[in-house]
């Protein structure tokens, strides 16, 4: 579900409007509702805007959904010595839906060779790699408890919970599920206080930064470095504000409703090293590799601990897309934390050094993240690599390529995002991410700003497609 | 939550206000569209019918409707701003024409190639104009408009800002055409030189959503006892593309001659004179434009000849 689709927000805002007839009516005729009744509202109206996303997606989610609560059915009944057995039996079943939509062709083509017309294009559902890790994660955290058996409704909440069941936050049980259980659907100044700033600054990110970025990536511009390099930047830019955006709203969206979710950003192009980096961005996947991958694996206490970084990157990368293109950047993320875990207590370097060697680190990394096609992917390295290629009359030959309807735009936001990051900074030192946005008049600035310049050009969230 | 609501509304608000009412690009074309349609309605009131060229900018600067009245051709140049979109240039054309008139399309031959539609600045100007709301002929051209769509385009945007920013930085015009260049019968001319580059060679096809379109507004003005054909506007070429270019455009109008009626124009859509043009490689200079249009004066004058039979 695209929360800037203009299709979304009537069919949520209906859903609401008629809770709250039916509530206000049963409170004016002084008929107690049952107990369950908001919780089958939440759950049903979850289900109704998966389902309105597609009936591949839906009919996904509710198999793996329903196989992860029978999982822990059975786990309450399994002695807990036998339970680890178990799941390394059951966390592949899970994950078969995960690797048939979204890997069958990459291990078919590009890793057994098989013709690229073996199988035809499959469509992938929508969040499968989010929803199928929430699953996973919940599994793992009921065999750790000596015997978890949530109620069938409230499961069912926090597995569809609609303003992160798509693209994350990847919310885990000690947070969501308490939420869950005791929800009510309250209408009160304080959820509509709390969620305007997220709003006004997702729908900000997302639709007046994010997508008026995206008709000056050009991908295909390979005369020199320059546009290359730029591109590569444009597109680091767009995909923070993409997803960052995204997450803000599904932010407010659940603030709206009274659930807090987790802060999936913390204003990662602030960070002063690649490990703080990996602490701000896309925080609930980051937590999940620690806690159920890299941490099972001996953490940093073992003799082999960069092993397990380097392995947890080299699976971020593919859990991003199935390619050579992805598993490059999460190996280029893997070496960097590797040398910065051993370089940490040797090296000191002063923040803005250290700030701006992080921004080169991770920004050089989105360049095979957003070029997927690998033979393109090389033809534009060997142009980065070659010196002739930064020539100042390259340059200015790229310069003179943007006409007054390119320079102008572009310039207009890489001011807005220098300003947005100039906040976020302000912000961050006092621990407050994105707290500029709590002050009534950058409310109603940023709202300005995107009503007016916002693009309506339908671009799709990124992570979509993850 | 009450500064988000109320954000929404007053941004949105301004926002139209200075879509419809301030915008300088408006503005203009809400001038010029005024020009026109009085002179549509002045030529109307003697009881000839009349020839109506409807286009994009190129029409604007290529017809001289004027000098076409002159000669006993009645005419309207209601050639506006490409921009818009086809479907909002064919709308403001259409509000010109009564029974028995002559439409000349003269779409771009790009455009004839896409699907016809209505860009943001398009809905503002129907909007600005109110012609969105009316329901004759013109109403055929915006058949199937989305209103969502006519409704989010009241804003300015951020390449509109970013230029008004930068003119206003830079000092000058708001807009680059002004009113007092709208010539008499509604075209357009500049005092603004810019070199020309050269038009691609690249075979295109009539679009078929754009030809049925087209086709449906031709029916629907032939059941009002009006008529219409195509005339393909002039584009800058050089000298040696010359033969390619007109050989392309051949192509172009035989296959459009299967839905529509064409006008043989000699030069087959191509000049190769770069003096001629003034800031695009289409907007013909003053001096050029009267001189394409004395040439014209023989190739339309049946179409009217047939209408007074």
């Amino acid at each position: 579900m695209n929360f800037t689709d203009f299709g979304f927000w009537p069919r949520f805002l209906i859903c609401l409007a008629l809770v709250w007839i039916f509530k206000g009516t049963a409170l004016f005729l002084k008929k107690d509702l049952p107990g369950w009744f908001d919780r089958v509202v939440l759950a049903s109206i979850s289900l109704y805007l998966l389902a309105s996303v597609g009936a591949l997606t839906f009919g996904i989610f509710l198999l793996l959904a329903s196989l992860a609560y029978v999982g822990i059915l059975l786990l309450s009944v399994i002695p807990k010595d036998k339970r680890w057995l178990f799941l390394s039996f059951y966390i592949p079943v899970l994950l078969i839906p995960l690797i048939y939509y979204k890997y069958h062709s990459f291990v078919a083509e590009e890793i057994l060779g098989w013709s690229k017309d073996t199988f035809n294009a499959i469509l992938i559902p929508a969040g499968i790699s989010f929803y199928t890790f929430q699953k996973i994660a919940i599994l793992v955290d009921a065999a750790r408890l000596d015997s978890y058996r949530p109620k069938l409704l409230d499961f069912a909440n926090f597995a569809s919970f609609f303003p992160q069941v798509v693209a994350g936050p990847i919310e885990r049980k000690e947070e969501l599920m308490p939420q869950m259980e005791r929800f009510r659907f309250t209408c009160n100044w304080d959820n509509l206080n709390a969620a305007a700033p997220w709003l006004a600054l997702g729908f900000f990110y997302k639709l007046c930064l994010a997508d008026n970025l995206s008709p000056f990536i050009n991908r295909d511009d390979m005369a020199s470095a320059w546009p290359i390099l730029f591109t590569t930047f444009l597109f680091g830019l767009k995909i923070y504000f993409d997803f960052c955006g995204y997450s803000l709203i599904a932010l407010g969206l659940a603030r709206l409703l009274g659930v807090t979710l987790t802060l999936n950003f913390r204003s990662p192009y602030l960070s002063a090293n690649i490990r703080d980096f990996w602490r701000r961005w896309h925080v609930s996947l980051s937590y999940w590799f620690r806690d159920y991958v890299y941490i099972p694996l001996g953490g940093s206490r073992t003799r082999y601990w960069w092993a397990g970084l380097l392995l947890v990157f080299l699976l971020s990368g593919i859990w991003h897309g199935a390619g050579w293109c992805f598993l490059l950047w999460g190996a280029l993320h893997g070496i960097y934390c590797v040398v910065s875990h051993v370089t940490k207590d040797h090296i000191r370097l002063p923040s803005p050094v250290g700030w701006a060697i992080t921004m080169v680190l991770v920004f050089a990394a989105w360049l095979p993240f957003y070029e997927t096609r690998w033979p393109v992917l090389s033809h534009k390295l060997a142009i980065l690599c070659s010196s002739s290629s930064y020539s100042s009359s390259l340059l200015r030959q790229y310069a003179m390529s943007f006409d007054s309807w390119h320079y102008l735009p572009i310039t207009l936001l890489i001011i807005l995002s220098l300003a947005t990051f100039t906040a976020e900074a302000f912000c961050s030192r006092k621990k407050d991410h994105y707290g500029y946005a709590n002050h009534p008049v950058a409310i109603i600035i940023l709202i300005t700003l995107t009503v007016w310049f916002g693009s309506t050009k339908g671009n799709d969230f990124i992570y979509f497609s993850f | 939550m009450l500064a988000l609501l109320a954000g929404l509304v007053v941004s949105y608000l301004l926002g139209a206000i200075y879509s419809l009412w301030i915008n300088p690009e408006i503005r203009f074309w809400k001038e010029a569209y005024k020009q026109k349609i009085e002179w549509a309605k002045k030529i109307s009131k003697t009881g000839h019918p009349k020839l109506v060229f409807i286009g994009g900018s190129s029409t604007a600067f290529q017809i001289d409707a004027g000098l076409l009245t002159a000669s006993g051709l009645p005419a309207v140049n209601m050639g506006m701003h490409a921009g818009m979109g086809t479907k909002a240039n064919a709308a403001f054309g259409l509000n010109a024409v009564r029974p028995g008139d002559t439409v000349i399309w003269a779409f771009e031959k790009g455009r004839m190639a896409a699907p016809p539609q209505v860009t943001d600045l398009g809905y503002q100007a129907l909007l600005s104009t109110g012609l969105l709301f009316q329901r004759g002929i013109e109403s055929l051209a915006l058949e199937h408009i989305d209103w969502i769509e006519a409704i989010e385009s009241l804003r300015p945007g951020l390449a509109h800002t970013a230029s008004m920013i930068a003119k206003l930085i830079h000092g000058g015009y708001l807009y680059r055409y002004q009113t007092n260049l709208i010539r008499e019968g509604g075209s357009i001319t500049t005092d603004e030189r810019r070199p020309v580059s050269k038009a691609e060679i690249n075979q295109m096809s009539p679009n078929a959503i754009t030809l049925q379109w087209v086709g449906m507004m031709s029916a629907a003005l032939n059941s009002q006892d009006s008529s219409s054909a195509y005339l393909i506007p002039q584009e800058f070429y050089q000298p040696v593309d010359k033969e390619a270019g007109q050989m392309q455009n051949r192509v172009f109008l035989d296959e459009l001659s299967q839905t529509l009626k064409v006008v043989n124009d000699p030069f087959l859509g191509v000049q190769t004179n770069a003096e001629c043009f003034a800031d695009t490689t289409s907007h013909l200079t003053e001096a050029a434009r009267l001189e394409r249009t004395r040439g014209l004066i023989p190739l339309l004058t049946p179409f009217l000849e047939i209408k007074k039979q």
